[in-house]
């Protein structure tokens, strides 16, 4: 992990370092062409020449928005930058009342020509509004005039009345940046912290009071206003196998602390975990939506037999059950949140619902069959990890939960219905939760260490005269390796690819629960080789990995599988009569604290029977950058016995 | 890429996704009851009435309870209704207003489209239970009185589909029937019924290797009137009124400003001919305009002028392409506006139904020799270049009266060749390296420039890599060349450690031969759909491996050649006293083959996998 990462409350004052740099919009001159500090990135597709965001409090309406302005200018370099003169701003419209918006739209485009300056702006008709889903929208215009070597500009003000969400600030692009500077001016009214991510030290950073005074309710009083720049940031590189863009780009979040009105009187916001708790269990979108659940949950007990015969089962029968009950009564709608959007009375009615709705109600139903239960909040992988020294709720994005049953701790949740009691979503799988109890704020590890198994078991016969070993094949499946399988029939499809030929059709078994494993069948025959006469095969055919995946010798990020996994293989092949077997492959075994391995390969005492079995395992979901190399050399190891064949000669 | 929006009635939005297949039951995790659409033509006005039924039998039949509908600031949708009933029959859900979305309808390749998507999902948790809509919609203007297929989801059943359109005894349309029994024609007074009925049975149809475009394999009906009012008067008499439309359309929008006329006669002054001088105004398009698709209103027919080009620098297709036709106008070469369907896999154009089938527009030169074609909309295309987005296939040569269907030409054998030279050494079983040399042409070629000229430099090796033989060894790429900007091919040099190549038999290696970068064919049981080629597959190999002193090597069975209708396969090899070489060649020739064919081309491509297989390069 290489994120260096600072908090700083905005209480004190920051103290004037370095300088900071200004620009007039719709100024651009030969100079700015010929910027020394380009010569470096002269391959890359575009340069961020100046970047510029400043946010400030304006009163509009009977309140406080915030108003947002940026200015940005860019150079395009070559045919692969054009794209970055094509302009998307995206704007949240919650009602017609309570809505940002995006206005006061500028662009001009500077070519060089001969030494002269040749300037092109954007038409007013020229700039569209997409609208992208109910609420959300975004302006959209390409800039006229754009080729090789222009110098691009445009500035917008957006206006927002959700004080909570004072913009965050990327400095990091995916292409390099010289300069980017975000200033913010705070009245007294409200707090806000920011967490920066990536960042060791501003090349310009201070904070004054404005000159300006301004009054409110009758009071007077200043802004205050921070800056903060960087100079020269290099490109974002998106690699394979991180979790997130979100935990790497260099950049600031910002976090609406406090408010104070008029009259003194302060109201916090989450400024603490303890704090987030509390408050999420105050609100009407969390605690208060499992309070009137239980409520109902115990209205339905009244006329639900099957919840009756549930109510009289041991704890974790019962938690059991009643997880199991919410799969089978209610589905996701594929949304995710920690705050439920509608009220328990219409979840029940709709019987679908966010990730929210659901998990909170099967909080609320064990309650209601008195289990000691507790909601969980964290944040998906795709959503980035959690920082624990940073206390703000905008960093989760959904709920599982937590159930103790005789001083043990079950995780759960309701949404994903292919997976059994006890497990969460892949998605989950992130580090770490935080537990929803005021008497008891704690962090719970969400990343499951018992790995997904697939076996393969296969009964063959061996056909010399057609060279082929044919039988049943088996596949048994669990946990997150089942769900693979279960959402995508054409993975066993492109898995039996032409070297085997089918005999009837594959079998896929349909199981009752989610705890017992998926297993797909069939029968089939598959090539062996022949050489200088001999029979040949590896005993486990296909199936097991003869190539390993990793080839280069060095890793900056982590590998990350998401969960460990287990690979079990076994093979018992019948020789025919008039053969036998010649040679079989050593057996290997090694067993470390990151992969283990075992290979056997026995020939029956009747000497008509070939049976192998192996298993890897890899213990870890996810591997550090310095245990890479090993890892590497195991899998070579696994791999290279994998390829090993058997030797069958005719009598 | 770039694409006309065109409007056509209502688009015909077929899910492709495959889901997941169901098992068990013959009807599906999902299957569509009814599907009824009434049209009415009055006047310059159209509406459809839309009534469906679908029955969702389990969880994963859930997908089909999603409902989109395609609309437009000019057409109006009414009386939207939804309900649920359970399996007695009782409505246990009913459709609110405000679970119904809105959202923009705007294609990947396009900034901006003024098309919407209204949409609700409504859905219950006991099976089985049925999904019932209803919706009318309206049209003022239309090019298309409709285009139809009884098939909402290519793996869900259609039990019942009818098609009805209502017009008035005058009004005059014209008809293309495919996969579908004749429609019946109803007179009553000043009325014309026409009636389809059709139904689906799911997986009929389904994208395979090569296969057709999917829309070619369906029932389907598609209705146009002979007379039409959009933006102008026009009709689908013939190819050549259609041309005289599009011609009237784009009428007074060659106008460019004096600058703009004096830079480009500056440019072209002292050229020769027509070639070159189109060249250098290709070029001269390429480096100073870019492809921008906006489309609103009668804007998806309608290009806009070439003085919005030449002030802007950017635009969509036949916007560019009416700009370069203008700019060629200015010094004195005529050219060409050519409607076709662009796409690797392309609907053919039915020639005998004039119609708006087009969703791309290219230029036209004629030549004192030949013609140019030309692509407006991409600025790094090779000048002249047809890629594999627009060849070998029928389009509309816009000429005014003189308008006509003709071939635009196809990529030849030479066109599309991928020659990959391997020069290895064998030092040791276990110590294998070689250099490889390719060069890639046609459809890899256009991937790989877009790669490279997009900055995705990431994706072009991941590309190479993957279309290297032994791909999975591990590789270094050396080089990546691409000669000029009018050189329609790219040369990559890569090292690569073929040690791990091979097969140990007891003390011996077996090298292989690489296998053909060919998809797995399905088998002929459970192939579909026909078989499609748009264009001709051409692989040229050469191995040389020098071998060291340490072991010895030997070649076997490194002769052969397969012939068919479908291509050819040979290999010859030779081994002179440390060196190993072999030659082979691959070709699969362009073409339709109908599914009793597929057998034979199976045999072809087996036949051709075990000619491989026999061929051995044994280390001791």
């Amino acid at each position: 992990m290489r994120y260096a990462t600072i908090l700083i409350l905005i209480l004190f004052n920051l103290n004037v370092k370095g300088q900071k740099q200004s620009i007039q919009f719709g100024s651009v001159t030969s100079k700015d062409f010929l910027n020394e500090d380009l010569k470096k990135y002269s391959d890359e597709p575009a340069v961020i020449l100046f970047d510029r965001g400043q946010a400030r409090f304006v009163y509009e309406n009977n309140s406080f928005k915030i108003l947002f302005e940026r200015v940005k200018r860019i150079k395009i370099q070559s045919k692969a930058g054009l794209a970055f003169a094509d302009i998307s701003i995206p704007f949240y419209v919650s009602d017609s009342y309570t809505k940002e918006s995006v206005y006061d739209v500028k662009a001009i485009s500077h070519n060089l020509n001969n030494g002269v300056i040749d300037k092109s702006e954007l038409n007013e008709s020229d700039i569209f509004i997409e609208r992208i889903n109910d609420n959300w929208r975004q302006s959209k215009f390409a800039i006229p005039n754009v080729r090789e070597g222009t110098i691009i500009e445009f500035s917008y003000s957006f206006l927002t009345p959700f004080m909570l969400n004072l913009p965050d600030w990327e400095f990091q692009n995916t292409i390099p940046t010289l300069y980017s500077e975000y200033q913010v001016s705070i009245n007294p009214f409200y707090e806000y912290t920011y967490l920066a991510q990536g960042i060791k030290k501003f090349d310009h950073t201070t904070s004054y009071k404005d000159k300006l005074t301004r009054s409110f309710a009758g009071l007077e009083y200043n802004d205050i206003v921070y800056e903060f720049a960087l100079k020269d940031i290099p490109k974002f590189y998106d690699t394979d196998y991180i979790t997130s863009v979100n935990d790497y780009i260099i950049k600031m979040d910002w976090q609406l602390a406090s408010t104070t009105q008029t009259d003194g009187t302060k109201q916090e916001f989450m400024t603490s975990w303890p704090q987030i708790v509390k408050s999420m269990i105050k609100s009407d979108n969390f605690g208060k939506y499992i309070k009137s659940g239980i409520k109902n949950v115990e209205k339905m007990m009244k006329k639900d037999s099957e919840l009756q015969s549930i109510s009289k089962l041991p704890d974790l029968e019962k938690a059991k059950s009643i997880t199991q009950y919410v799969k089978n009564n209610y589905s996701w709608n594929n949304r995710r949140g920690k705050y439920t959007g509608k009220s328990i009375k219409d979840f029940l009615k709709e019987t679908s619902g966010s990730t929210a709705e659901i998990n909170l109600f099967l909080v609320a139903m064990l309650k209601a069959f008195d289990l000691e239960v507790y909601p969980i909040l964290l944040s998906t992988r795709d959503n980035g990890k959690i920082k624990v020294d940073y206390p703000f709720d905008s960093f989760f994005n959904t709920v599982a939960v937590v159930i103790k049953i005789d001083n043990q701790y079950y995780l759960t949740e309701a949404t994903e219905k292919e997976l059994g009691f006890g497990k969460l979503p892949a998605a989950y799988l992130n580090e770490k939760g935080l537990i929803v109890d005021e008497d008891n704020i704690g962090w719970i590890d969400l990343d499951i260490t018992i790995p997904s198994v697939t076996i393969e078991t296969m009964e063959l016969a061996l056909d010399p005269s057609n060279l082929r070993l044919e039988g049943q094949f088996k596949k048994s499946l669990t946990d997150y390796d089942a769900i693979r399988y279960l959402r995508n029939k054409q993975l066993i499809q492109s898995e039996l690819d032409n070297s085997y030929e089918l005999i009837g059709l594959v079998n896929y078994e349909n199981r009752k629960t989610p705890s017992e494993p998926y297993i797909i069948d069939y029968k089939a025959s598959f090539p062996i080789s022949t050489f200088e006469g001999d029979l040949y095969f590896r005993p486990f055919l296909n199936k097991a990995p003869t190539v390993n995946p990793f080839k280069s010798n060095e890793r900056a990020y982590p590998v990350d599988f998401n969960y460990s996994q287990k690979k079990q293989f076994s093979t018992t092949v019948s020789i025919p009569d008039g053969f036998e077997t010649q040679t079989i492959p050593e057996a290997v075994s090694f067993s470390n604290n990151l992969v283990e391995f075992n290979y056997q390969v026995f020939i029956s005492p009747s000497k008509d029977k070939i049976t192998a079995v192996s298993h890897y395992e890899l213990k870890k979901a996810v591997y550090q950058p310095d245990e890479f190399k090993l890892l590497k050399s195991y899998l070579d190891q696994i791999t290279s016995t994998y390829n090993k064949q058997v030797r069958i000669t005719k009598k | 890429m770039s694409l006309i929006k065109y409007y056509s009635g209502l688009l015909v939005i077929i899910i492709l996704s495959q889901g997941i297949q169901p098992l068990q039951a013959q009807s599906g995790d999902a299957e569509v009851l009814e599907y009824h659409k009434k049209i009415e033509v009055v006047g310059t006005k159209l509406s459809q009435e839309i009534e469906v039924a679908i029955r969702i039998n389990n969880r994963e039949g859930h997908f089909m309870t999603r409902v989109d509908i395609p609309f437009s600031p000019s057409t109006k949708i009414k009386d939207l209704t939804a309900t649920i009933e359970d399996s007695n029959g009782q409505e246990v859900k009913k459709l609110k207003k405000k679970d119904i979305s809105e959202a923009s309808s705007i294609a990947g390749y396009s900034l901006y489209e003024d098309d919407f998507i209204k949409s609700f999902e409504l859905s219950h948790n006991r099976y089985p239970y049925v999904l019932k809509y209803s919706y009318t919609i309206s049209f003022n203007g239309f090019l298309s009185v409709d285009e139809w297929t009884p098939v909402l989801s290519l793996n869900t059943n259609t039990n019942l589909a009818t098609l009805t359109v209502v017009t008035s005894s005058d009004f005059k349309i014209s008809i293309h029937e495919q996969n579908i029994s004749p429609g019946k024609v109803l007179k009553d007074g000043d009325k014309v019924t026409y009636e389809w009925k059709s139904d689906y049975v799911r997986n009929e149809v389904k994208p395979e290797f090569y296969s057709p475009s999917i829309k070619s394999l369906l029932p389907y009906v598609s209705i146009v009137p002979i007379k039409f009012e959009y933006g102008l008067e026009g009709s689908f008499q013939s190819w050549n009124a259609y041309g005289e439309w599009l011609e009237k359309l784009s009428y007074g929008l060659q106008d460019l400003p004096e600058s703009e006329k004096n830079t480009i006669l500056e440019l072209t002054r002292n050229l020769p001919d027509r070639t070159s001088k189109a060249k250098a105004l290709y070029h001269y398009l390429q480096d100073n305009v870019r492809y921008i698709n906006v489309s609103i209103g009668i804007g998806g027919m309608l290009p806009y002028p070439a003085s919005y080009v030449a002030q802007n620098k950017y635009g969509d297709c036949k916007a560019l392409t009416n700009y370069m036709k203008t700019l060629l106008a200015e010094v004195g070469i005529e050219s060409f506006c050519v409607d076709v369907y662009a796409e690797e896999t392309p609907n053919e154009i039915i020639k005998d139904f004039p119609s708006q089938q087009f969703n791309h527009v290219i230029l036209a030169v004629p030549t004192e020799s030949d013609t140019l074609w030309l692509e407006t909309t991409s600025n790094t295309n090779p000048f002249g270049y047809l890629g594999t987005f627009t060849q070998n296939r029928n389009a509309l040569f816009v000429n005014s009266s003189e308008s006509k269907i003709v071939r635009v030409p196809a990529l030849t054998n030479d066109q599309v060749t991928r020659k990959t030279l391997i020069k290895g050494v064998i030092n040791d079983k276990n110590d294998i390296k070689a250099k490889i040399e390719v060069t890639f042409k046609g459809d890899d070629f256009e991937t790989l420039l877009y790669y490279l000229k997009s900055g995705m430099l990431d994706d072009a090796h991941n590309y190479i890599r993957t279309r290297l033989p032994y791909s999975k060894s591990s590789s270094t790429i050396t080089e990546i060349k691409h000669e000029t900007r009018d050189s329609p091919e790219i040369r990559v040099i890569v090292e690569i450690d073929l040690s791990d190549q091979g097969q140990e038999f007891g003390d011996a290696k077996v090298l292989r031969l690489p296998s053909l970068d060919i998809p797995r064919f399905e088998r002929p049981e459970s192939r579909k759909t026909p078989l499609f080629f748009p264009y001709p597959i051409h692989f040229i190999e050469e191995l040389n491996y020098s071998v060291g002193d340490k072991i010895k090597a030997k070649i076997t069975t490194g002769v052969d050649s397969v012939k068919s209708e479908f291509g050819s396969y040979s290999v010859i090899s030779a081994q002179k006293g440390h060196m190993i070489s072999v030659k082979r060649e691959f070709l699969l020739k362009s073409g339709k083959y109908t599914i009793e064919d597929y057998a034979r081309f199976y045999e072809f491509i087996s036949t051709i996998d075990h000619s491989i297989s026999k061929t051995l390069i044994t280390l001791k």
